[in-house]
């Protein structure tokens, strides 16, 4: 290859890896500076959230509201400032992103609510205990008992609020710090469910594979809390998925343009679905309503 | 405006509610790879095209049972005996589901994790040497009646599907002792662990001892059974769409062998030292949530080392001038199975679900006894299956299956099976199902050649001129105990049943009844002819021909009631009627037997199991050769009595349980009398034994 080849190589190899990401990524951040519009915090390695990032500003797009997304590891929080209204993905950028907003309204998108802090409006994107029990009474009348596998005690009362509000009988396993989860699976097999809540040290990649053998085993459902979870072998789980998610973010937003505030408490989810495992239910020989009937039950309890 | 009012009172309710505190994007949001497969559902017993018992854990860890024949006496129409070392053959458990069995019961199919255990050389299974230990099955599928399509040749009678536990559920340990008396001592050892991630494995040890049965007049019996087997499973999570499990096992087992009844003194009391192995791969690929694909290879690897010296044989006892002489006996065998498999599970239609598969098969067995010193045998097979469910409506299922098997020693052959299923409630079905199967010859009976042969000597010199005329002028004695037939067909069975499913009293109750009719045609026996190179005076040969043809007609009930939270009562009975000009397959079956198991779980960690067998009368097929003789009719019936008590305390992270396990509680009882005209040899008499176990919760 001649010299100027080469030279010629290598620009092109700069321009390709370096100018031209830099520019497709400023380029929106410009169209907000011009419109003042939303800017959405979002760090691609959170790879669920960002997904949802990606949801909300398409959604904002079709909404004809401006966006940009900025990945906090690799920009400047400081641009924050010129913002109308900033998105934050995930617990650890609100965090960083909130010291720079100053006086920008933030709306967290987050999977537990945070403290309660000045500027900080919150969407919880778990959804909320009482509806996965509403779920699980929904589901079938037959059902009395429901096992909850919990490192922490202090949720019992919530949890017996919440299965007593859906006459169920709520049988909490507690995992000890010295007791093997396998112990406290056991214990949380003497009821007709298992329902499931987030928790990586009891529910993860690897010990939810044990779980559901041995509760299919025992022909004892699960019910989980996401679409991986349901397509492993759980019976049921509420989901919000992220174009669910865009949408209730969607009408965050225009209220707040119309409002000129968003709300000061955490807001849950209101957009969500019912999935079943149509294959566990066969195999188990269970007779369910269909996912609509359910989804109806759902919504008109919550009315009560 | 009036819209965003709306929706900010919604959520308003909303943020009323709560969630779980301090979750992170993390515990929400992470892959699961699909644990419950189209391949490890189980089909709800309803809408199985077959009737098909199920033994669980529960039941397997009540009864207490050291092996597996001990548990499967629960199943309706099986029969399980002891086939104690009668004409100097090794010792054996029997498992024979409708009769038609002899001590190798070769017309029911056995696997484990769908891998075939069916022994090649012989036929049927031999129970004292599968690589498997009781305490690492999960639960054993039984499918009563021909069931080729979906496990393939030689689900003749029916099908033992043994399912053992994948390894995430046998995690840390397990230590189990039994001690008691026939000289019962067991250690089992199991280890299992992973990386808190992807991979899962357990590994087991096992140390079976006992000194068999004892004799009728009390004397023990040489046929002890001394049984070690090393078995480990790897279940390997690549990713969430592909798993691998790997499994292996190596059992080396001594069996002591009486001659018993034999006249001729063949085959003398000796040991024979069996070597058991296998290995298995299993690919299982979840593509999508219509399509799983499965890859399977396994080699099971069987060895034989059994050589022995006859005992003298003096011909002067016959009135012959020769001298007395002994002959050199190699009962060894070895046998390979090579077997390749794919199967491809397929829900893309909403109410259609396809199983097809493609699977190769090579076997390689040599056995100097039984088909001649350096002849080594291969078969290879090839079989295209695919089982259909198509569910019309809620109420009407439709089955099809059928099985096409091409291979290099029979030609080829189908095995259809078509069902329907009615549920006309959701918790009540009926089911009419028709299917044809067929059971290949095993290669001793398409390939026998059992010869002795002798050079005989008169005070050390030639032979006596008159013994050596009377052997055909010639001093070599030949006696052609057994020869192949070429033109040996395969057995063929006709079934047709009518079954009822359901599942009563609030669940509590599930009852299961068929009627069948099933007809068997081409029957594979042993049949004396003259062999003319055969210069043994008086002794004839037998070689294997299709001689009979059956009808089976009967009625089948089980049920499995949870009386109360702390009480299970499992029964089973059947009435079994057997048409065919052989009287002894006639009377392979009980006309009548049944089972009762309760088990009952007080509280407090206490475990008490009961369990009452009754076998009618009823024979097995190679007794004594007579087959139409009625005397020779013999295992009269008898009841059985088994009880275990067992009290578990938990210690920390561990279950200690001790129990007492006490079999045939009443009278002592002979299940396999092979000689009646000398009357039982061996009997089952009082067996108890103490069970201590250690597990990790």
């Amino acid at each position: 290859m001649t010299p100027p080849g080469l030279l010629y190589k290598m620009l092109q190899t700069f321009i390709r890896i370096f100018i031209i990401p830099v520019w497709l990524f400023i380029l929106p951040a410009t169209q907000v500076f011009a419109s003042n519009d939303v800017f959405i915090v979002s760090s691609p390695d959170n790879r669920a959230m960002h997904a949802i990032a990606t949801h909300i500003s398409k959604k904002l797009l079709s909404q004809n509201i401006n966006s940009a997304l900025l990945d906090p590891d690799k920009s400047s929080l400081s641009i924050l400032e010129k913002a109308d209204l900033i998105i934050v993905m995930g617990k650890r950028a609100i965090k960083s992103a909130i010291e720079k907003a100053g006086s920008k309204p933030v709306l967290g998108i987050t999977t537990s609510a945070l403290p309660q802090t000045p500027g900080l409006s919150q969407l919880v994107i778990q959804q909320p205990l009482c509806r996965h029990f509403r779920l699980i009474r929904s589901l079938s009348d037959e059902i009395r008992t429901v096992s909850v596998i919990s490192r922490n005690q202090n949720i019992a009362k919530k949890l017996e609020q919440c299965a007593k509000q859906n006459n169920l009988q709520l049988k909490l396993a507690i995992k000890r710090e010295h007791e093997s989860l396998a112990s406290t699976v056991s214990k949380a097999l003497e009821s007709d469910v298992i329902l499931a809540l987030p928790d990586k040290s009891i529910y993860n990649a690897n010990t939810v594979r044990n779980i559901l053998l041995r509760s299919y085993r025992k022909r004892i459902p699960v019910i989980g809390f996401s679409r991986a979870f349901v397509n492993a072998g759980a019976l049921a789980a509420l989901h919000s998925d992220p174009e669910h998610i865009a949408e209730q973010v969607v009408i965050l937003v225009k209220q707040y343009f119309e409002l000129g505030k968003l709300p000061a408490a955490p807001t849950y989810l209101d957009h969500y679905e019912v999935l079943i495992n149509h294959r566990v239910s066969d195999s188990l020989e269970l007779d369910l309503p269909p996912e609509q009937a359910i989804m109806e039950r759902l919504k008109a309890d919550r009315t009560k | 405006m009036h819209h965003s009012r709306y929706l900010f009172c919604a959520l308003a309710i909303s943020s009323s509610t709560v969630t779980l505190a301090e979750s992170t994007d993390e515990d929400l949001f992470f892959e699961i790879p699909v644990v419950l497969s189209a391949t490890r559902l189980e089909q709800p017993a309803s809408e199985t095209p077959v009737a098909v018992s199920v033994i669980d854990r529960q039941v397997i860890e009540a009864s207490g049972a050291r092996n597996i024949p001990d548990i499967l006496r629960l199943v309706p129409g099986m029969v399980v005996a002891r086939a104690a070392n009668e004409f100097g053959d090794e010792p054996k458990m029997v498992v024979a589901y409708h009769g038609h069995s002899d001590q190798y019961s070769r017309r029911m199919q056995v696997l484990i994790d769908g891998r075939s255990i069916y022994e090649p050389v012989l036929g049927g299974v031999n129970w004292n040497m599968v690589p498997i230990n009781v305490n690492d099955i999960e639960r054993i599928e039984i499918s009563r009646g021909p069931n080729a399509a979906s496990y393939g040749a030689n689900s003749f009678l029916a099908v033992v599907n043994i399912i053992t536990r994948h390894a995430t559920e046998d995690q840390g340990l397990f230590l189990q002792s039994n001690a008691g008396n026939h000289g019962i001592h067991d250690v089992t050892y199991r280890y299992g662990g992973g990386n808190d991630d992807d991979i899962d494995y357990r590994i087991t040890m096992t140390t079976q001892k006992d000194d068999g049965q004892d004799r009728a007049d009390g004397i023990e019996n040489h046929d002890g059974v001394n049984a070690n087997v090393l078995d480990y499973r790897i279940d390997f999570q690549l990713d969430s769409h592909n798993a691998i499990t790997y499994q292996g096992g190596y059992g080396l087992t001594t069996q002591e062998i009486d001659q018993n009844f034999a006249t001729l003194g063949i085959k003398p009391v000796r040991d024979s030292d069996n070597t058991t192995a296998y290995q298995f791969f299993k690919w299982e690929n979840i593509y999508d949530s219509d399509n799983t694909f499965i890859w399977q290879y396994y080699l099971n690897y069987f060895d034989r080392d059994d050589v022995a010296t006859s005992d003298v044989f003096d011909p002067a006892l016959l009135g012959l001038n020769a001298d007395p002489f002994t002959l050199n006996l190699n009962f060894s065998l070895t046998a390979r199975r090579h077997n390749l498999e794919f199967t491809h599970y397929n829900n893309a239609l909403q109410d259609t679900r396809i199983i097809w598969g493609l699977s190769a098969q090579l076997d390689d067995v040599e056995s100097p006894y039984f088909i001649g010193a350096g002849i080594n045998v291969k078969r290879k097979t090839w079989r295209a299956f695919t089982n259909i469910e198509h569910k019309l409506d809620r109420a009407n299922i439709i089955h099809f299956g059928v099985l096409l098997e091409s291979n290099d020693f029979k030609g080829d052959s189908s095995s259809p099976r078509l069902s329907y299923i009615f549920k006309p409630y959701k918790k009540h079905a009926i089911r009419l199902s028709i299917s044809k199967a067929i059971r290949q010859p095993f290669v001793l009976e398409s390939n026998a050649n059992t010869f002795f042969t002798k050079q005989l000597t008169t005070n050390g010199g030639p032979l006596d001129p008159a013994v050596f005329a009377l052997l055909g002028n010639t001093d070599v004695l030949f006696y052609q105990q057994l020869i192949a037939n070429d033109t040996l067909m395969t057995e063929s069975i006709i079934s047709r049943d009518i079954g009822y499913y359901g599942t009563l009293l609030d669940d509590d109750l599930q009852l299961d009844i068929r009627l069948f009719d099933d007809k068997l045609n081409d029957l594979i026996d042993t049949e004396n002819i003259t062999y003319p190179q055969d210069n043994l005076a008086g002794v004839n040969t037998d070689t294997f021909t299709n001689q009979y043809a059956s009808r089976v007609r009967g009625v089948e009930i089980e049920f499995d009631y949870f009386i109360s939270e702390h009480f299970r009562l499992l029964g089973s009975g059947a009435y079994i009627n057997i048409d065919s000009s052989s009287l002894i397959i006639r009377e392979s079956a009980p006309k009548r037997s049944g089972s009762l198991m309760g088990i009952w779980t007080p509280g407090n960690n206490y475990s008490l199991t009961a369990a009452l067998y009754y076998v009618g009368d009823m024979s097995f097929t190679d007794v004594n050769n007579s087959v139409n003789d009625p005397s020779y009719i013999n295992t009269r019936g008898y009841r059985k009595l088994d009880i275990r008590i067992a009290r578990t305390i938990p210690i920390q992270d561990y279950n200690a349980t001790i129990g007492l396990v006490m079999q045939n509680l009443l009278d002592k009882f002979n299940d396999f009398d092979a000689d009646p005209a000398n009357g039982p040899l061996l009997v089952n008499n009082k067996t108890w034994y103490l069970e201590l176990r250690i597990n990790h919760k």
